[in-house]
């Protein structure tokens, strides 16, 4: 096991280093100057330009710039927004915590609707009931996620007023309120990859549902209930599992439009302000952080994956 | 089947007096679906009741009405008719892009498949480099860098979507690369080319059909997410997501502005995705429902 986590690792430094080659390339892929780009667009003064230009060393050759860049990233230094002048890091550092606990809260909101369900549909013998989630599922996963997000809104709060619009409490200073106020987003955020998982829950059921293990545990005269817990399940769980890892890491990256329906200061929103704004050091850190973290998540569901099954470590 | 293929629908052989839409009612429901959509929006000039951009000040914020069969928005304009040349960008933009992602993507995983070594090795880390980026994060990004619009979507979402048809040709292409078919062609001196196109191709479609089904359903709503963020389609151009933000800055006076554009999207979504599923079920008896009493 130790030697996986750790082969692991190493294969994860040729990613980070592409995915920040890339990342840098960005300013420099956009059409304009790069020394414009960092000064802001409105500020055209030939001397600020030139100021910019020695300060980042931009008239350094370009694998120096790269360099520096990624020191200073170590460093933990993302550079400065051209729009507020205020250090990245502590924006993004203002912004993570609504990102992750939307993509959190989706997550455990998907599962739990998901599972249920799913195992509902692979062992009912009613005809009508297997057709009408898997009518349903294949709604959900139709549905536009700032649709969904729009007619909740429209529903509950704009018609119901059961929940407040636009009011993100912090998670430790009002449990209660925070959860309320995420809900109807991490709802919009889950409904899609609920049914997605369900879809996954019913397919590995059925699949494993004529293996000799499940006639055995049902022909020792286990309860039908136990036979679908014990056996079923969790010999079905692992393409679940896989699923569900993936779903977490695009979680990360579709937070970026539920942020925008629903005005969450999160990295996403900030990205696509930063768009707008055309602040591009600010967009080049959104990127990053969101592409690590994804990265990052990807590989601890493979860990996860290969605890749960032993033949992938061994492969 | 000729130059001695195998078949590659297992079911192709099988003889049902029932009629296909009885036999597949998913798959054959999704097909009609989809050809109504296709059929609205290849007509959408000559069917549509108003010009799209046309304004009626007068009938701001409609209900559907027999005037406006779906009302109309904050300039008057018909909302029917807007989503009926919406129809006709998101249909262009998804088969544009995922033409664009199966052809290279297939490409690409068949030659990687079929020649291992090297190329193989080249092709698929790219590909992983690639999958590394969050999609809807990637997609923005390009369309940052190229500035948006049509063109733009199209690059955006194929180029996201390479890595999965590489992925999902390679693993076939190992398979049959194997097969004594192929031997035999090599045997006769037949070139890497012709034996590709010929005898490898035909014989890795299924997968991807199935995918490519998928992807069209993903794609319609890529293309309306990004627009939605307003790094679609740029107005005039009508675009379902950017319907559906426009709307949303008035929802309080009137919803069917937002409501029936997302109808719109979800609707053909579901006839690709219910295409999508009922080719699977058709090709792996296993996800096929516990009534059925296998």
């Amino acid at each position: 096991m130790h030697r996986y986590v750790g082969q692991r690792l190493v294969q994860l430094v040729p990613v980070l280093f592409t995915v920040s080659v890339l990342v840098f390339a960005l300013m420099h892929i956009i059409p304009g100057d790069p020394a414009q780009l960092l000064l802001g667009f409105e500020n055209t003064d030939p001397q600020q330009l030139e100021r910019v230009r020695r300060e980042f060393g931009l008239d350094q050759p370009v694998y120096i710039q790269y360099g520096r860049w990624v020191g200073k990233i170590l460093r933990g230094d993302l550079g400065i927004s051209v729009r507020t002048g205020q250090p990245i890091t502590k924006l993004v550092g203002e912004a993570i915590p609504f990102t992750l606990e939307l993509a959190a809260y989706a997550l455990l909101l998907a599962i739990g609707i998901a599972v249920p369900v799913g195992v509902w549909a692979a062992t009912t013998r009613s005809r009508l009931a297997d057709t009408a989630l898997q009518a349903l599922t294949l709604f959900g996963l139709s549905l536009p996620a700032f649709w969904i997000g729009t007619m909740l809104i429209l529903l509950f709060s704009v018609q119901l007023r059961w929940f407040p619009l636009l009011s993100y409490p912090h998670l430790w200073q009002d449990p209660l309120g925070n959860l309320r106020g995420f809900l109807l987003p991490a709802l919009t955020l889950a409904i899609p990859n609920a049914a997605a998982i369900a879809r996954m829950v019913r397919a590995s059921m059925l699949s494993v549902r004529g293996e000799d293990y499940v006639r055995t545990a049902r022909g020792k005269g286990l309860h039908e209930n136990q036979v679908i817990r014990r056996h079923m399940l969790k010999n079905a769980l692992i393409p679940i599992v896989t699923l569900i890892g993936i779903i977490a890491g695009y979680l990360l990256g579709g937070s970026i439009v539920v942020e925008q329906v629903f005005a969450i200061p999160g990295l996403g929103r900030m990205g696509l302000q930063a768009i707008v704004q055309r602040d591009y050091p600010v967009l080049q850190a959104v990127v990053l952080i969101v592409t690590t973290l994804f990265v990052l998540t990807n590989l601890l569901v493979d860990l996860l994956y290969s605890f749960l099954d032993p033949r992938v470590r061994y492969a | 089947m000729r130059d001695g293929t195998v078949a590659a629908i297992p079911f192709a052989a099988q003889r049902h007096r029932k009629p296909a839409f009885m036999r597949f009612p998913k798959a054959m429901l999704g097909l009609a679906i989809v050809t109504l959509v296709g059929l609205l929006a290849a007509l959408a000039p000559w069917i549509a009741p108003y010009p799209v951009t046309e304004m009626h000040p007068e009938d701001r914020f409609s209900a559907p009405s027999t005037k406006y069969p779906l009302g109309t928005d904050f300039y008057g304009r018909d909302l029917l008719s807007r989503i009926l040349v919406g129809y006709r960008v998101s249909l262009l933009i998804a088969s544009l892009s995922v033409g664009f992602a199966l052809t290279a993507g297939g490409t690409l995983g068949i030659l990687a498949g079929f020649h291992g070594g090297t190329v193989d090795t080249v092709i698929m880390r790219t590909m992983d480099v690639l999958f590394a980026f969050p999609v809807l994060l990637l997609a923005i990004t390009i369309v940052v860098i190229l500035g948006p619009g049509v063109l733009t979507t199209v690059l955006a979402i194929g180029i996201v979507y390479i890595p999965i048809f590489a992925r999902i040709t390679r693993g076939p292409t190992l398979v049959v690369r194997e097969h004594t078919y192929i031997e035999a062609a090599r045997a006769v001196g037949a070139p890497s080319r012709r034996i590709l196109l010929r005898h490898v191709l035909p014989n890795v479609s299924t997968p991807i059909l199935v995918q490519a089904s998928i992807n069209l359903a993903t794609a319609i709503l890529f293309e309306s997410a990004l627009s939605f963020l307003g790094l679609g389609t740029q107005p005039p151009y009508p675009s379902l997501g950017m319907m559906v933000s426009e709307g949303r800055t008035y929802l309080e006076l009137s919803p069917w502005p937002t409501v029936f554009p997302g109808l719109a999207i979800m609707l053909v979504v579901l006839g690709f995705n219910l295409v999508g599923d009922g080719l699977q079920e058709i090709l792996d008896p296993r996800l096929r429902p516990t009534w059925t009493g296998s």
